[in-house]
């Protein structure tokens, strides 16, 4: 029966491995990205990681749902952005994290602008869909595919232009998601929305739904994840991070079969 | 009867406490005002459910309500069977469990920390809900 119930579990987790297909907008050649410089930013909205449990209680099922504040313990778009750049410059990119490229103020001022359509899109939907309170939300792709308008990103955009970036890579993310579905498995799952904007041209290029995830055995217990400065949720995130493959993701033929 | 029973199953319904619910944490563990960090406080009693941070002085409220947002349940009824073959039946179930149960909002603990991280205030609600 265990046995049933594992395999089960890692057919879901499988069902997960998959990546959303990305598409380029209005027939975008994207293949420049294998050679010009690339600036990175990833943002939570709220800085909060929402957790699942399911507790097993003989008879029947729990599902408890919680959610828990983590934008005072943690800079997590700072690292995140870091950890993107990382991962594309593993795979043959020339990518920086904006924190260390741009003015803070300029990338507070973008990212806040972002931010501002992300809860302009909660507000309009909220109470539209039954999920339980503390559920991860994933944005819709078509959120991101209009030409960007805000003075923030402009003032961005220039900078980065101005030093010789082509492209500026936005992941957005709702939240941080943490579960623990059973059989002592912890995961921490991301669920960002990734949009390109060709900063030469300032048209949005790519968007693309992303999932990037991470299970550790951790007997179940959630609270690990906060621990040691959410040590764990942050070598969960660093863990997922080199298993996206966005070469196979921009379909460059050099990507791993 | 009832304690073999209760023997039996006890061990299985402890095994499967909540790590969300971080009530009796809140409300035993030890936090020193001008000595905890808080890192020291999360290693503690975890996150807060809610932060804020004023501008003017960079001082940080932290918000904790110790119970999880919600519950939900399945609990399986069995309500009809459908004979297949003679010797095989297929069973119905009905889900009767109760969803999205609130677990109560209300702040029973409030901490301040100082723009260098340092805990400065530390209050514990009476509300015991």
């Amino acid at each position: 029966m265990s046995r049933f119930l594992i395999f089960i579990f890692t057919a879901v987790l499988a069902g997960c491995a998959t990546q959303n297909i990305g598409k380029p907008i209005g027939g975008a050649d994207i293949t420049p990205l294998r050679t010009k410089k690339i600036a990175v930013s990833y943002q939570f909205v709220h800085k909060r990681i929402n957790y699942s449990e399911t507790l097993y209680r003989v008879f029947w099922l729990e599902y408890v749902n919680s959610t828990q504040d983590f934008g005072g313990i943690w800079p997590a778009d700072k690292d995140m952005s870091e950890l993107v750049a990382k991962r594309l410059r593993d795979q043959g990119f020339q990518a920086d994290s904006i924190y260390v490229v741009a003015q803070p103020e300029k990338i507070v001022a973008e990212q806040k602008s972002l931010a501002a359509k992300v809860l302009q899109h909660e507000m309009e939907t909220k109470g539209k869909t039954a999920k339980p309170a503390g559920s991860q939300v994933i944005l819709p792709e078509k959120l991101f595919e209009g030409p960007p308008s805000a003075p923030e990103y402009f003032s961005l955009a220039d900078e980065l232009s101005g030093k010789g970036f082509g492209y500026l890579a936005e992941f957005t993310a709702v939240d941080l998601q943490g579960a623990a579905p059973g059989y002592g498995t912890v995961g921490v799952f991301s669920y960002p929305t990734l949009r390109i904007v060709d900063l030469r041209t300032n048209k949005v290029v790519w968007v693309q739904n992303v999932r990037h995830w991470d299970v550790a055995q951790l007997g179940g217990d959630l609270r690990k994840l906060e621990e040691d400065g959410m040590r764990r949720t942050k070598d969960g995130m660093r863990a997922s991070m080199s298993k996206l493959d966005f070469l196979a993701m921009w379909g460059f033929p050099e990507a791993s079969k | 009867m009832n304690s073999r029973f209760f023997l039996l199953f006890a061990p299985m319904m402890l095994a499967a406490c909540s790590s969300l619910d971080r009530t009796d944490e809140i409300g035993r563990q030890p936090l020193q005002v001008g000595i905890a960090t808080k890192a020291d406080v999360v290693n503690s009693i975890g996150l807060p459910r809610k932060t804020e941070v004023d501008q003017k002085t960079g001082q940080e409220i932290w918000y904790y309500t110790g119970k999880p947002v919600s519950r939900r349940y399945f609990i399986p009824m069995p309500v009809a069977a459908t004979n297949i073959s003679p010797s095989l039946q297929m069973v119905h179930f009905a889900d009767i469990g109760p969803k999205g149960v609130p677990q109560g909002e209300s702040v029973v603990l409030t901490t301040i920390f100082d723009a260098s991280g340092l805990m400065i205030f530390v209050k514990r609600s009476e509300d015991k809900k």
